[in-house]
């Protein structure tokens, strides 16, 4: 039973949170879905309004 | 510190910019590959090193060049880290010159030495330093041969600056420029000097600068001052061009005393695979014939059979291991049903198609390595100008083969708005590796004889629609000036081993990472979706939520041949991800591994409905992340719901057209 649960919430959990962090990167378009966005400023707010 | 990393196009900033930073960005040797600038640190841990998208003058003509330009007007370097092509002189000097003129302390990496010594030019490395006062590395960036020295040149600040300019312009250039200064004298920040020759030179996003600091009326009244004396003095009626011809004058003299250059005449051997490759009636062939020998690589020779392999173990031995770890466990029949049923289907079944995706991604990798994929721009070149478009939009189309995402960003090399937003709105019908397990599943149970060429034919006839489409458009909607497309083709290499691997992994990682992320995530939820119905808990899926939601669908792609709540339900998870798509297939229709999903698929669909089913995949929509890029591209709602829009209709139309003819024609 314990087993159950615990394995239930982890699961749960994790999809959770791995779907609400998907749809959130892809709606941050550009850089959300860049491997090197840690290291990169280009998602800074001074790089976008250069673009407008 | 901070170090600004800048060169023409193709000079290997990238590379350099990986070898000094230690870390890995998405090389290309062609022009186009960083449209932004990104930030690294040093090895030193302290220092860092900017690298911006590669421009051959400081005047901007594309969106990705003026990064470059409002970089130096608005952002704060120390110095400046100048990569030059060894072979190609002649064209890299004169943004050194502007470089020169900025009045930084600069660097100068000077890159492909050994392209330089095999086309018979020899630099006199200690000469060249000389003559333009500042320091010169020689290096060979692609395998990082003279990277640690160039690094220490620039950590130990042994950049030079010096206040001389090396570029007589005459009299009249001066006279403005110290008219400039005059008005500039509370603004220090610039070089008034660079400044002044910029807005001579018509830099507009300069013009915009200084008209923050003085009268517009009074800036147009110097240019044309300088305009009407250069005219009167030398004949000569655009100072862009003066100051074009002066600087080239300088080149040409320092080059002289620099460098000697051997067999001239010499035909090199990439001329001569050249004119093979770009040849104007083989050139697409050529092409279609590597794309050929790619699918056959990725679907017949290897991929499949290692496919097959994986798809064995992961059926046999890793779901044996996780069921015996269950019932070890004792857990109830839901939760073993959520893991077998729903995680190892759906992402078991994602995972399957990775020795296909890395395969692929190799074959690309190889052909970008090697230099041929800038030949094929040059090759859809004419073909590109007789839709409204050039040469320069394949490129992101080709990088729309990967991912959508990047392909659609690449879009910013583009000068003109209309073929950009034209070059957005028709990369996503590149077909995309997300796309590529789709077919592998159906290619593998109908057309098992034929499978290279039917892949094959769903990425011609993405590339055919897109053109197509942007002819219609061109002449439709977005009516506009055409421009000539001028593009640089490096030399043929020989891939390197490493570079070859990093590229590959790179493109490929996020597929896997993906598998465990979303495609867990989503697995779980389709699951479930399944699972639960109206009618409670475990209920026939056939009753379920998720035939429910497919259902609303079904009606409506009866017509193209798949009008079932599975193919509904497919589809609508496919926004979210094109690779969900094969996850929820495994789910919906659970089967214990591929060749079983394959032969209850040959029940559900025949050859020309799973034709019509692949050619809908093909186009229908963008995906989120897709779609929520072009958003941010074109800062339009009304253009993103387009893209979404005409690919639904051309879908639609499109497998109606399949779909019904192949059944007039006979076909099942």
């Amino acid at each position: 039973m314990i087993a159950n649960i615990v394995i239930g919430i982890a699961i749960f959990g994790y999809a959770g949170w791995a779907f609400i962090r998907h749809l959130k990167k892809s709606k941050e378009g550009e850089c959300g879905t860049c491997s090197s966005k840690m290291s990169c400023s280009s998602c800074s707010s001074e790089i976008k309004a250069t673009f407008k | 510190m901070e170090v600004a990393l800048l060169g023409n196009p193709n000079t290997g900033k990238t590379s350099l910019f990986n070898h000094l930073t230690g870390s890995y960005e998405y090389v290309g040797n062609w022009s186009g590959v960083t449209v932004e600038k990104k930030v690294g640190v040093l090895k030193n841990k302290t220092d860092k090193l900017i690298d911006l998208p590669g421009i051959y003058t400081m005047v901007p003509l594309s969106r990705d060049e003026g990064v470059v330009t409002n970089f130096f007007l608005h952002d704060h370097t120390d110095q400046i880290l100048n990569i030059l092509d060894a072979s190609q002189l002649k064209r890299n000097l004169h943004l050194t010159l502007q470089i020169l003129e900025y009045g930084k302390p600069i660097t100068i990496g000077l890159n492909m030495m050994d392209v330089a010594k095999q086309r018979g030019i020899h630099v006199d490395v200690n000469r060249l330093s000389a003559l333009l006062g500042v320091p010169i590395i020689p290096i060979v960036a692609r395998s990082g041969k003279g990277c640690n020295e160039l690094a220490n040149s620039v950590i130990s600040q042994n950049s030079f600056y010096s206040e001389r300019t090396p570029v007589e312009y005459g009299k009249e250039i001066d006279r403005a420029v110290l008219k400039i200064k005059k008005m500039l004298k509370e603004n220090k920040a610039l070089s008034s000097r660079w400044l002044a020759l910029q807005l001579l030179e018509g830099n507009q996003y300069v013009k915009s600068y200084l008209a923050e600091f003085i009268q517009l009326e009074e800036i147009n009244e110097i240019v044309r001052e300088v305009e009407e004396e250069l005219y009167k003095s030398y004949g000569q009626k655009s100072v862009e061009q003066y100051i074009y011809l002066k600087r080239s004058e300088y080149i040409e003299e320092i080059l002289a005393e620099a460098t000697v250059s051997s067999n001239e005449n010499k035909v090199h051997l990439t001329d001569k695979v050249d004119r093979i490759i770009t040849n104007r009636i083989l050139g697409i062939p050529i092409f279609l014939l590597l794309m050929y020998l790619m699918f056959m690589l990725t679907f017949d020779w290897l991929g499949f059979p290692l496919s097959d392999l994986l798809d064995r173990f992961i059926s046999g031995p890793i779901t044996e291991g996780i069921e015996s770890l269950l019932s070890l466990m004792g857990v109830s029949a839901f939760i073993h049903d959520l893991i077998i049923d729903g995680i190892v289907a759906g992402v078991g079944g994602v995972l399957v198609f990775v020795p296909q995706i890395f395969i692929l991604f190799f074959f690309i990798s190889l052909l970008e390595d090697s230099g041929y994929m800038a030949r094929v721009a040059l090759v859809m070149d004419r073909i590109m100008e007789s839709v409204g478009l050039n040469g320069k939009a394949f490129i992101p189309m080709i990088i729309g083969f990967g991912c959508n995402v990047p392909g659609v960003m690449a879009a910013r090399t583009i000068e003109t708005p209309k073929e950009r937003l034209l070059t957005i709105l028709l990369t996503p019908l590149m077909s995309c590796s997300a796309r590529l397990p789709v077919y592998a599943l159906f290619v593998g149970a109908f057309f098992v004889k034929n499978k290279a060429a039917v892949v094959l034919g769903l990425y011609v006839l993405g590339i055919v629609l897109a053109l197509s489409l942007a002819m219609l458009f061109s002449k439709t909607i977005l009516k506009g000036e055409n421009t000539l497309f001028v593009i640089e083709l490096p030399p043929y290499r020989m891939p390197q081993g490493q570079t070859l691997w990093r590229s590959t992994w790179e493109k490929g990682k996020g597929f896997i990472r993906k598998a465990g992320t979303f495609i867990f995530a989503g697995s779980v939820l389709i699951w479930l979706l399944s699972y639960l119905g109206p009618g409670g808990f475990n209920v026939d899926m056939d009753q379920s939520f998720l035939a429910v939601i497919g259902g609303i669908f079904a009606p409506l792609l009866a017509p193209v041949g798949f009008g079932t709540w599975q193919a509904g339900a497919s589809l609508l998870t496919g926004f979210l991800a094109k690779e969900a798509i094969i996850s929820t297939m495994n789910i919906i229709y659970f089967v214990p591994d591929e060749a079983s999903l394959q032969g209850l698929l040959a029940v559900q669909f025949t050859p020309l409905s799973a034709i019509s089913f692949m050619v809908f995949i093909l186009l229908y929509i963008p995906c989120l992340a897709t779609a929520s890029t072009i958003y941010k591209e074109t800062e339009s709602k009304k253009w993103t719901a387009f893209s979404i829009g005409y690919a639904l209709l051309l879908a639609y139309i499109v497998t109606l057209v399949i779909y019904q003819g192949g059944h007039l024609l006979g076909l099942v």
